[in-house]
């Protein structure tokens, strides 16, 4: 009886696999092969050297944890690991939650052409470019800018707002919010579409409030992908958008804006440290996917959620 | 969704992307990440080259170029067969019996495509730029024989490229790629620019609005203060009349190459020398450092200066102050001709300053392009299989031919003799290149040396430009030349190739080093730090590296005053 | 029984004051967000002078379409179009293949060694091994210069996997069960059953791969030296930066100036760029909206 039940079962696995079986060949060929290059880390690599090779003459110049030792022991990695952490944690709170409100808000909107119209409108900033968009927030904020004018109006000083560390974490998790929650609300629209018109519909008839409705049935709908975002975001503590900040972060907020991203890129000006900043690169990854497990594992036993 | 915005969002900024941590954490299958390798540099599948176009008509030994288009709008290298400079030059490849190849790339994307093909030491073509790979990288394929001595290769021409690099205009250049083995491994571009016969230079200078010095009422300031005075002044009355006080100074004073720095007597970088003295220090260690922050500080505090400029990584704000009629004073070249036909406002020009008088006891610099100048790098790599044709592509590349058609073109075409001296005429310059396109007259500094195939030969008296700027910065230009002392703008027209043991000990300090300058000189300009703690900041200066960096560079300086004589 | 539960269903559908709340937070944020493209827009069109100025807000000064001219006359501009339609067509397809036939298998309870399918997929989303390594792959599968190098590499996003296999955990097991009783395979169950309850997560996913597809240029900068394949964004970035070259590092003034005048002349193009680039991108949004603005009958197809 069980050995028939087991043969069922690798009858039936063989039938999942090949299911997934592109996908997965896919996925060994472009993301896995290219994985030794991580190898760097650990040597004195420039360009045109070998990586692996079983040849001694190869020369390849092992330098065990070397890099690591070097970023960690340098004089910036406690600025850079707080500037990145904080920035992320702003980022996952605000770039969490305002799609995740903004997507039940408009859920509510009965008039279908207003609700399509301001979800078009919602997702147009991420089309503008960040160059565009920097450009746009370092006018706003100068001490000349339409802001400065506002807070004129309402009796405070102008100041210069991005020659001041502390104003820059706000100016970054507005900036970025702002041009991606509507892009990212579209999960949550489509998971809260996903929910069975019949459910409403029953609750209707019960008597159900709308806030009721919006806190019984939808929200526990959409908890799953809230679940998944909110693993997914942590995953990325010690990444940041870089890109943004370059255009946005100067030497007078370096204090509070200079993250792993942007140390890399000054690097790079110079060139050649490819070994270390690839051992950069790579500690951050690590302790990313540590925090995925540690989220994924807080989410499971919280909300019953998980990637597995 | 940081995966997507990761997609999405990304500014044009490649280094970024080639640098962003191997492991770039939440980007998911996309491979933006960093360097890698070979294994062994075994693979060189030949399968894929680009868009190789070869000149079937011609004859002889094919060597393939690799090489970046130009990154002009109007004339392209890949329409070369239209241009009779074009034309002439192919006749120089036949004649040497070389049958040129062509690869070429687009110049936003070369820097990546010669950088991976480096690396991966695949689809290696026999010559190319690499002026965008980085020192280190460079001096390894060096150690690795991927490039050819260009010092052997000149000893089996006809004796052109010897006679130039030896004895020619080719020979302070030749000095400077020279490398420790007594080799030089690759070419570059050359300038030489003369006035009355001698080396001259034109300088980098702060330049203030002439227009709304009349308005106030003042002269030419002739010292710092009067300049503050002359800004406060500015701004007081409102001169550019939109009811708000945002006349400013704008420029970027996070590096030391300011035009204000100077007049403090200070050299352009952290460290650098002023040429008469020969000898290598930083600002951070001259006299004049302190009054230099008292000066900019008070600029700051009174909003006389876009503190908001400061350390911007792209220069548009910089370009919009100027265009929104804000900026009462900018840094630029004293020939600087292209601001003021941006600025919205009638009647806008700005007037070059000689360097201003600011602190007692101290002789203000003039920051100069060397006279000589010599960058960027074309080499020959280990994939030539003749190595005749390479020495004969090296001598027609030194040939005066050569540096004819590439600085004038063809006579009667883009250039006219007058007075038995050359003249380039009006589709010859920039500000013709759509005329020049349509006409297929260029001149093959537009065509294929505009960073872009072939290195630069440019050997001209200052007197052509004098001619064609406005009197007040021609005047100017003529006694801006005799000035002394002088720093340059660029050192490493001064600094020889430095040793691999020194582009490593050189690669290990100067980020870390570059980043505390910067901030330490943002935050006094701006007062978040106190000149108090003087002494604290240069250890930590010191701790970072500084006086191991300023030795490197005075090897290097020496190692250049020494072939000079 | 009929009638009472129209009529309280017309209660709740009558504007209350909650719905005004709303649809002014709703107005506001339409306002914010629609703002800037108005002012890209606005700038793309007005005076040059004007646009470096920073003096146009709210309604065009002068009236200028020279940069927009400068692009659409660019033969070079459709053809990259062109190629830029068989990326997204093709990179869509077969990420939406990949998504929904691993999200299945992953989601089956049965599925022997799930944990570490799992881990499978996270550890690329985390690391990955450079450019080298990559280029090195691409060149030796002979991919270098080629369409494929952009499609193969794009045919699967794991995020979007992952997304998918959150979404069909929603549907109901049972369903599966009971298609197996009546003798369906999982390749059936998967075609008939769950695509057409997928609908909304696979819009999702192609408008997401979509736009990541039309906006990503850095693969064709790394494997694409031939300018014949490039897709639309690496000819708009070329316009772009070409006139953002970094002044400090010219070598000389005259190749300043060259710069300078190239940048001046450009000064508009960066907001043209934008306008032509996203207008499509709008024109197919709303192909896609309609699967996940209306809701779904699971009930419905239960029977």
């Amino acid at each position: 009886m069980k050995r028939r039940h087991s043969r069922e079962a690798i009858k039936e696995n063989l039938e999942l696999y090949s299911i997934i079986l592109p996908a997965i060949i896919m996925i060994a060929i472009f993301s896995y092969i290219p994985l030794y290059g991580l190898l760097i880390a650990f040597q004195d690599y420039a360009p045109g050297n070998a990586i692996v090779s079983f040849s001694q003459q190869a020369g390849i110049r092992w330098v065990g944890f070397k890099h690591f030792l070097k970023f960690i022991n340098g004089p910036y990695f406690i600025r850079i690991m707080r500037n990145t952490i904080w920035l992320s944690l702003l980022n996952i709170v605000f770039g969490f939650t305002i799609p995740v409100v903004f997507s039940l808000l408009l859920n509510e909107v009965k008039l279908n052409r207003f609700k399509k119209f301001v979800q078009t409108a919602s997702y147009l900033p991420y089309f503008i470019s960040m160059v565009v968009v920097a450009g746009m927030v370092l006018s706003f904020i100068n001490i000349n800018g339409v802001f400065s004018k506002l807070v004129e109006v309402f009796g405070g000083t102008a100041k210069s707002y991005n020659t001041d560390p502390r104003y820059f974490s706000r100016i970054y998790t507005i900036t970025n919010v702002w041009k991606s929650f509507g892009f990212n609300s579209i999960l949550y629209l489509s998971a809260i579409a996903a929910v069975d018109t019949a459910l409403y519909e029953s609750a209707k008839l019960d008597g159900a409030k709308r806030f009721q409705l919006m806190r019984y049935i939808t929200i526990p709908s959409i908890k799953p992908t809230m679940a998944i975002m909110l693993i997914l975001s942590v995953g990325s503590i010690l990444s940041s958008n870089t890109d943004l900040i370059l255009l946005l972060y100067s030497p007078a907020n370096y204090e509070s804006s200079d993250v792993i991203g942007t140390y890399i890129y000054r690097l790079g000006i110079e060139g050649g440290q490819f070994s270390y900043t690839t051992a950069i690169g790579l500690l951050a990854a690590v302790i990313n996917f540590l925090m995925v497990f540690v989220a994924n594992k807080a989410s499971d036993k919280f909300t019953g959620a998980s990637l597995w | 969704m940081k995966t997507l915005m990761k997609r999405g969002l990304t500014a044009a900024l490649v280094t970024s992307l080639l640098l962003s941590a191997a492991a770039c954490s939440g980007s998911s299958g996309s491979t933006t990440a960093q360097s890698g390798d070979s294994s062994g540099g075994s693979a060189a599948s030949t399968d894929a080259a680009a868009q190789t176009s070869g000149e079937s008509s011609s004859e002889g030994v094919t060597l393939h170029i690799l090489g970046p288009e130009t990154s002009n709008p109007y004339i392209h290298f890949a329409d070369r067969e239209k241009y009779s400079t074009w034309q002439a030059f192919k006749k120089l490849f036949e004649e040497r019996g070389i049958n040129p190849e062509f690869e070429i790339v687009a110049s936003d994307q070369y820097k990546t495509t010669i950088q991976t093909r480096m690396a991966s030491g695949s689809n290696l073509p026999d010559f190319a730029q690499v002026s965008s790979l980085d020192d280190s990288s460079i001096m390894n394929y060096v150690n690795m024989g991927q490039f050819l001595s260009i010092t052997q290769l000149m000893e089996e021409g006809d004796g052109t490229a010897k006679a130039f690099f030896e004895t020619g205009k080719g020979k302070l250049s030749n000095t400077l790629n020279t490398t420790e083995d007594g080799n030089a491994y690759w070419i570059s571009q050359i300038q030489a620019t003369t006035y009355d016969g001698k080396p001259a230079s034109t300088s980098m200078v702060v330049n203030i609005r002439q227009d709304w010095l009349d308005k106030i009422g003042q002269s030419l300031p002739t010292t710092a203060d009067e300049f503050y005075q002359a800004l406060k002044a500015m701004q007081d009355q409102d001169v550019n009349g939109n009811g708000q006080k945002d006349e400013v100074l704008a420029f970027n004073p996070a590096s030391f190459q300011n035009g204000i720095a100077q007049w403090f007597g200070l050299v352009t970088d952290i460290t650098s020398f002023v040429i008469e003295d020969a000898k290598v220090t930083s600002p951070w260690y001259q006299d004049g450092i302190k009054d230099y922050f008292k000066f900019l500080n008070k600029l700051a505090s009174e909003n006389l200066m876009d503190t908001s400029l400061i350390g911007l990584t792209t220069d548009d704000q910089l370009d919009q102050r100027i265009a929104e009629n804000k900026a009462s004073a900018i840094f630029t070249y004293a020939m600087q001709t292209w601001y003021e036909p941006s600025v919205a406002a009638e009647g806008a020009s700005y007037q070059p300053l000689a360097p201003l008088q600011a602190a007692e006891g101290i002789t203000p610099v003039n920051a100069i392009e060397p006279p000589n100048l010599s960058y960027g790098k074309w080499v020959f790599t280990k994939a030539v299989t003749d190595q005749t044709a390479a020495a004969a592509l090296l001598d027609l590349l030194c040939s005066e031919d050569y540096q004819t058609l590439t600085q004038w073109g063809i006579e009667g075409e883009t250039y006219e003799v007058v007075d038995g001296e050359n003249q380039l005429k009006d589709i010859a310059l920039n500000a013709s290149w759509e005329q020049a396109a349509s006409e297929g007259k260029a001149i093959g500094d537009a065509l294929w040396a505009n960073g872009s195939m072939f290195p630069k030969r440019r050997f001209v008296p200052m007197e052509n430009e004098i001619s064609v700027v406005p009197e007040n910065k021609a005047e100017f230009q003529k006694e801006i030349i005799e000035y002394s002392p002088t720093v340059p703008l660029g050192n490493e027209n001064y600094l020889p190739v430095m040793t691999s043991e020194q582009v490593e000990t050189r690669l290990g300090i100067i980020t870390d080093l570059k980043t505390r300058s910067e901030e330490l000189a943002t935050q006094l300009i701006l007062g978040q730090a106190s000149l108090d703690n003087w002494d604290s900041y240069i250890e930590e200066l010191q701790a970072l590296g500084l006086d191991q960096l300023i030795e490197i560079d005075q090897s290097r300086l020496d190692r250049y005053m020494a072939s000079l004589k | 029984m009929k009638q009472k539960a129209s009529k309280r269903s017309n209660n709740l559908n009558r504007n209350t004051w909650g719905d005004y709340i709303i649809i002014v937070i709703m107005l506001l944020v339409a306002f914010i967000t629609l703002y800037p493209m108005y002012y890209v827009f606005l700038q793309s069109i007005s005076d040059p002078l004007e646009v470096a100025a920073m003096n146009v807000y709210f309604y065009p000064k002068g009236f200028f379409l020279k940069s927009y001219g400068l692009l659409v006359k660019d033969s070079q501009l459709w053809h990259s179009y062109g190629y830029t339609f068989f990326y997204v067509i093709s990179g869509t397809i077969l990420t939406l293949f990949t998504s929904v036939t691993s999200a299945y298998v992953l989601n089956a309870p049965k599925l022997i060694g799930k944990k570490w399918l799992i881990v499978f997929l996270l550890i690329p989303m985390y690391f990955s091994g450079g450019l080298i390594p990559s280029f090195l792959l691409i060149t030796k599968l002979g991919l270098y210069n080629t369409v494929w190098a952009l499609v193969l590499p794009s045919s699967y996003n794991i995020t979007y996997i992952i997304l998918t296999k959150t979404f069909f955990s929603s549907i109901p097991y049972e369903m599966t069960e009971s298609a197996k009783i009546d003798g369906a395979n999982h390749y059936r169950i998967l075609g008939q059953i769950y695509l057409p309850l997928a609908k909304p997560i696979l819009a999702v996913v192609a408008i997401y791969t979509i736009v990541g597809i039309w906006n990503s240029w850095f693969p064709s900068l790394v494997y694409q030296p031939n300018m014949d394949i490039q897709p639309l964004q690496m000819y708009l970035r070329r316009i772009l930066i070409e006139q953002s070259v970094d002044l400090t590092n010219i070598g000389s003034m005259q190749e300043a100036e060259a710069m300078a005048r190239l940048k001046l002349s450009n000064s508009q193009l960066k907001y043209s760029v934008i306008i032509l680039t996203t207008l499509p991108i709008i024109f197919v949004y709303p192909f896609f909206q309609k699967y996940f603005v209306k809701g779904v009958m699971i009930g419905s197809l239960k029977g």
